[in-house]
């Protein structure tokens, strides 16, 4: 047995150096070689191959050229991208950026500077969507996609209940005080929640609700570096949103990704969510439709906003053809037609034919298409531009997560204000 | 005391008592178990309340296991034995020595380089991860097998273990090999190796479950898809707006086989070397 174990310590020693040797010899880190260029593009994982086609558009329109795709997953992006562009990796050298990070990656200076396309993002995705790719006055990304939210209610649940479909017109949109009052109704027939968010504790998606009350972004002042966020309208509308979860309106406990799951088990008679849950609601044999954000009785119509944007880094060793990759993907009409959209093209023609294509599928389908062209043109409002924002919306989260879970809407709102204060303290 | 079966009543109720825990505690694995082989619609669908369809995936789908194959998941299976073997291997490599000379071997700061060896695994390694992370790449060792092999190797509880286990070797052993002129190697491959064997299969299985739920250090230094470790493949189900649940339970339930199959077959040494290392005599 000795010799056998000698022998066997011995062969994973020789065994292991052999395979270093092997492995050292086979490990990569450069990206040009001879003439060729391979750019690294990080980005999220998505369902669908998002960026295939494009990509081969892009490699055969520019020979010598490859595009290496480094998918993440969505809670993994940014601490990725802190950790590896704070040490300044060169091997990103484009990735997506998520809206309202964009303004603290280029405060830290992972971003390079595109201010030289502003004429191109304006023209292919309008002015807002340039507003939301600035930061102190420069550009630093091309807008890839926008987003909408808005209302999908289970048919059969609501015919159970005798309760009239909402209209998918926008002019025709119901009130909270609607919802609530039909979704009571739904849950006396039967139905397990009247009403669900998508996002139940995401700053994104209960943006509009402070919105919609009067009670504005929740940040104010030089650089967006204020909380206002203890102000009558945010505390009313938050105890309102507590309330749909202790009064069991709403079903707490579930977490934002099993959500959509919990309607299309029939469980929720009015769920707010975005378009992208359309396929897989759709898929699921669920009979539902779709209508527009609610608003508060006299508050203003207001919806959701920005999305996804592609920037270059500002360590990549090929910033040209990187940049040049990054504005085919996104600004030029072939290129930005060719990405599957994981959220709404905001290319102009990417989103007209998006659109059209929707509408002549006609029913559901082209009510959704009406509710989106609507929405994108009127009703949006972009999440707030400030250096501050992730502290912003990771303090946020949390504040609303308490809420749904019992805390008093006023005590959290104050103690998220004032952690928000010392954060942003740093910041000025 | 009354006796059923050759068994005491007392011992019925810790038996019947046990077989409840360990239903309790194997529920969640079995619910993942079954979801792998549910539709995505009806994952959560039959949790309340309970139904006969809670327990059985009715309808069943083997769309889970055809999205796991198409996946990046079986290389990065692959990857993640490949990394894990070779870090057991060399680990083994480097902390036998060091756990002899620590042990076997008299000279000038042992104590001291002990206490290092001591201090670094009392250190969480997440909380390095990020600056040596980007030393790694300044040396060129991202997106390779190297780099992702490397801080495994010099664990510092495996040595400890091995020189607790070292330090109970007879020192007439020692001195019987040395005054017949065996050299320090020698004694340590022919005397001190083949006694240490529950010793090395402990020391075996710290370094492998270091590396096999390692997350953050390949997500840092090895992005690159060709070197994907399971745990990342696994996370990369979850999208922004979907989740692959089904998928994520097959996964994970194969990534978990691995180091099960491995305590099954090592456990009785695992024991062995816990109990007997550090203990004199």
């Amino acid at each position: 047995m000795s010799n056998h174990t000698t022998r066997m310590v011995l062969g994973a020693l020789v065994a292991s150096v052999l395979f270093a040797a092997v492995a050292g010899c086979s490990s990569t880190g450069g990206s040009s070689n001879s003439g060729s260029v391979t750019l690294n593009f990080l980005h999220t994982k998505n369902a669908d191959p998002t960026w295939a086609k494009a990509i081969s558009a892009f490699e055969k329109a520019n020979p010598g050229v490859t595009i290496k795709e480094t998918e993440t997953s969505f809670d993994d992006l940014n601490s990725q991208i802190q950790a590896r562009l704070s040490v300044k990796d060169d091997t990103i050298d484009v990735y997506t950026v998520d809206g309202p990070r964009l303004a603290n990656s280029a405060a830290q200076g992972f971003l390079a500077d595109l201010s030289s396309y502003k004429s191109d993002i304006v023209s292919q995705t309008g002015s807002s969507a340039a507003d939301s790719v600035t930061y102190a006055g420069k550009q630093y990304a091309f807008p890839q996609w926008t987003s909408t939210n808005l209302m999908f209610y289970n048919k059969s649940v609501l015919k159970a209940a005798g309760v009239a479909d909402p209209s998918a017109d926008p002019a025709s949109r119901q009130t909270w005080e609607d919802i609530v009052a039909n979704g009571k109704k739904a849950q006396a027939a039967g139905t397990k929640y009247a009403v669900g968010f998508e996002q139940v504790d995401r700053y994104y998606q209960l943006q509009p609700l402070f919105e919609s009350a009067g009670g504005g972004s929740g940040l104010t002042g030089k650089g967006n570096l204020t909380p206002a966020i203890t102000t009558p309208e945010w505390e009313k509308t938050a105890s309102w949103y507590g309330n749909l979860f202790s009064s069991g309106l709403s079903p707490r406990g579930i977490p934002v990704e099993q959500m959509p799951d919990q309607f299309t088990s029939g469980n929720i008679a009015y769920f707010v969510g975005g378009p992208w849950n359309y396929p897989a609601f759709a898929k699921s044999g669920v009979d539902f439709g779709v209508a527009p954000f609610p608003y508060f009785d006299g508050g203003k119509k207001v919806t959701t906003s920005t999305s996804w944007t592609v920037g270059v880094s500002a360590f990549s060793a090929h910033k040209d053809i990187a940049e040049k990759f990054a504005k085919y993907i996104t600004l030029d009409p072939k290129g930005a037609n060719l990405v599957y959209p994981e959220g709404l093209p905001i290319q102009k023609d990417s989103l007209t034919s998006y659109l059209a294509d929707l509408t002549a599928k006609g029913g559901r389908d082209a009510d959704l298409a009406g509710i989106i062209k609507y929405e994108v043109a009127n009703t949006g409002v972009a999440r707030p531009t400030s250096v501050g924002y992730v502290d912003f919306e990771t303090t946020m989260n949390k504040a609303f997560a308490d809420i749904r879970n019992g805390t008093d809407a006023k005590t959290s709102l104050d103690g998220a204000s004032t952690q928000l204060t010392t954060q942003f303290a740093r910041y000025k | 005391m009354k006796k059923t079966f050759g068994l005491s009543v007392q011992k019925y109720i810790l038996l019947i008592l046990a077989i409840l825990i360990s239903l309790y505690a194997l529920a969640p694995l079995f619910w993942a178990g079954i979801g792998a082989f549910r539709t995505e619609q009806d994952i959560f669908k039959y949790m309340n309340p309970l139904t006969w369809q809670s327990f059985i995936p009715a309808p069943f789908t083997w769309d889970n296991v055809q999205v796991v194959l198409q996946s990046s998941f079986p290389r990065a299976l692959l990857n993640s034995i490949i990394v894990t073997a070779s870090t057991v291997a060399l680990g083994l490599a480097v902390s036998v020595p060091a756990a002899f000379a620590l042990s076997a071997l008299k000279f000038r700061g042992q104590g001291l380089v002990f206490a290092v060896i001591l201090l670094s695994f009392l250190i969480p390694f997440d909380s390095i991860a990020i600056p040596l992370s980007a030393t790694f790449r300044t040396l060129h060792l991202q997106d390779g097998f190297l780099g992702l092999i490397l801080p495994g190797i010099g664990n510092g509880l495996a040595i400890f273990q091995l020189r607790q286990f070292f330090l109970n070797v007879p020192l007439e052993l020692k001195e019987a090999a040395r005054l017949d002129g065996m050299g320090w190697f020698a004694l340590m491959m022919k005397i001190y190796v083949p006694l240490a064997k529950p010793a090395l299969i402990g020391a075996g299985l710290l370094l492998f479950i270091f590396q096999w739920q390692a997350y953050l250090w390949p997500l840092l230094i090895a992005p690159d898809p060709q070197y994907i470790q399971a745990p990342i493949a696994i996370a990369n189900y979850a999208g922004e707006h979907s989740v692959a649940y089904g998928a994520i339970f097959l996964a994970g339930i194969v990534t978990a086989l691995v180091p099960l199959v491995v305590l099954l077959f090592t456990q009785k040494y695992f024991t062995q070397s816990i109990a007997t290392s550090g203990s004199k005599g």
